[in-house]
């Protein structure tokens, strides 16, 4: 008897896990995806095909061309960051002090970060002030911080900072010897980068891609905070419609939150393919 | 100092500024406004500051024993659907963390779809079924956040578990130790820097999370990110919402103080580096 209670209870913890993912992860899933599809009177492609008028699809586009520029910059930016720091030279307290100072940037988001980006390249922003003493008008050249670009600076702040704390781990699993190796061997940098550094780097540097993109797709107290809901986003829309400012239904809102599901699930999709085919690619 | 060197100094001259700058700025706020410290001393805050430090812990706590429990399920016990459980679980990490409180209101809110099939249940039947609304509580957020932040656990867990010796977990086992013996004294040692590591990040994201306490909307759940909105947006007191974002932003550079802390203590007995 106790020895088929011993074998019992991993599958008791298999089934409670089952239950709590089911019941937290999918069901809540499942509930959005059909509310999107449902009203009042039985199934409707009504709110789905709402989400095609103007103000909705320029929220989407505005999104996802924010979240892709934003994960760009903050690919480059804080993976050449992490690699400068990393480097042999590199002084170990500036080392130190940068991981910590990113540990918390990374989480500096919303309201603080929207009000010192407006002190600082606001119209009246102090950078913006001196840069115009020195005759550079950044707002007479076309920036403005209330625009895609601007938003795309301010979540710079968090988005490099966030690369570099996921990106240094895999930077430092890059073997010294590797390089010696090519170097040895005649290889230049370059050729030492495009033939071993990003392919060894590759399915890491996508993960943060997909990861830096999600993060920077649910944004929402920021740019709410900077731009006050005049530069359509998804996150401010489905705030907008549930909080009541627009006068539409939940279903609308699911559906809206149906279609970020169904943005991250694409791009989810396009990075297993793609870290599947880099697995198999370094075989 | 080479020339090579000199090289580096502008561009991090104009990042210092671009990146200290907006964050110095939030720290000067309230010293130049007169009063400016003065929301430090209100209860609100006060409860404000307990409430965000407490949800955080009971999240972090719930991320790792779930994370570890699923980490040694996934990782020990073959089971079907393993593989999609696990993917599932780390697609969560994809989605937008208020998707998911938004998400558990449409089921388990006051007019959710639990409690929808309830009301219909009671009225339908002899007995009136009560309304499950655990939801709208500091309890609720804690559910959520356990959800949003279990992959973060998972994942570096899943990571150190490929890394062990199978061999190692099957001679215990013929040398008759038990599942819960093999847990503690190979499974656990092996996990302890994943966990540290996962559980710190929980610690650091729980601690500033705003979507998911925004989107619950539980009256009385008022955390720090929360009480930095309200000052700012509603009642345009700049002052006093940088003075609570400095406070959070000291309680997050004192979390991840201790946790590089931790990590060195731990690590020193493997010889590892921190």
């Amino acid at each position: 008897m106790p020895a088929l209670l011993a074998r019992a209870v991993p599958w008791l913890f298999v089934a409670a896990f089952l239950a709590f993912v089911a019941a937290f992860m999918l069901a809540p899933m499942v509930t959005v995806l059909v509310q999107a599809v449902w009203g009042d009177h039985g199934p409707t492609l009504a709110y789905v095909r709402q989400l095609g008028e103007y103000r909705y699809a320029t929220a989407f586009a505005n999104s996802l061309i924010l979240s892709a520029a934003a994960a760009a910059v903050g690919v480059v930016g804080g993976g050449l960051l992490a690699y400068a720091l990393l480097r042999p030279g590199a002084p170990g307290w500036l080392r130190s002090a940068m991981t910590s100072f990113s540990a918390v940037a990374a989480n500096f988001a919303g309201v603080p970060l929207a009000f010192a980006f407006i002190s600082t390249l606001g119209t009246l922003g102090l950078l913006t002030a001196q840069l115009k003493r020195l005759g550079i008008d950044i707002y007479g050249l076309g920036f403005s911080l209330y625009s895609l670009g601007g938003l795309t600076l301010t979540y710079a702040y968090f988005q490099v900072p966030l690369m570099l704390i996921i990106i240094t781990p895999a930077l430092r699993g890059l073997r010294a010897e590797w390089r010696d190796a090519a170097e040895n061997l005649g290889a230049t940098v370059w050729q030492y980068w495009w033939r071993v550094g990003l392919p060894v780097l590759w399915p890491s540097l996508l993960a943060a891609f997909v990861l830096l993109f999600g993060n920077a797709f649910s944004a929402y107290a920021t740019p709410y905070a900077l731009t006050a809901g005049n530069i359509q986003l998804v996150p401010t829309e489905i705030s907008n419609v549930l909080s009541g400012n627009v006068m539409e239904s939940p279903q609308l809102g699911a559906a809206l939150a149906a279609g970020m599901i169904v943005v991250m699930t694409a791009v989810l999709l396009v990075y297993w393919l793609a870290a599947r085919k880099a697995a198999r690619w370094r075989r | 100092m080479s020339a090579a060197r000199l090289v580096w100094l502008p561009p991090l001259a104009i990042s210092a500024v671009l990146v200290l700058y907006p964050l110095a700025l939030v720290l000067a706020t309230p010293l130049a406004a007169p009063g400016g410290f003065a929301v430090l001393g209100s209860s609100l805050f006060l409860g404000a500051l307990v409430r965000t430090v407490w949800i955080a812990l009971c999240s972090t706590a719930g991320c790792l024993v779930l994370g570890f429990t699923l980490a040694v399920l996934i990782g020990f016990v073959p089971f079907r659907g393993a593989a999609l459980a696990a993917r599932l679980v780390d697609s969560i990490i994809a989605l937008p963390t208020f998707l998911v409180a938004l998400a558990f209101t449409f089921v388990y809110g006051a007019a959710g779809l639990l409690n929808g099939t309830l009301l219909a249940l009671s009225e339908a039947g002899p007995h009136a079924l009560p309304p499950v609304d655990f939801l709208y509580s500091q309890w609720g957020v804690v559910l959520a956040e356990v959800t949003v932040y279990t992959p973060f656990v998972l994942r570096p867990l899943l990571a150190a578990f490929a890394q062990l010796e199978p061999a190692q977990i099957e001679i215990a086992g013929s040398l008759g130790a038990r599942p819960w013996r093999i847990v503690r004294r190979i499974v656990l040692p092996a996990a302890l820097p994943a966990l540290l590591a996962g559980g710190s990040l929980c610690l650091l994201l729980t601690v500033n999370e705003f979507g998911i306490v925004f989107f619950i909307g539980a009256k009385g759940v008022i955390t720090l990110p929360l009480l930095v909105y309200d000052k700012a947006i509603q009642e345009f007191d700049y002052p006093a919402a940088c003075a609570i974002a400095g406070v959070n932003l000291a309680l997050s550079l004192a979390l991840f103080a201790t946790y590089r802390a931790l990590l060195r203590i731990g690590t020193r007995g493997s010889g590892g580096r921190g």
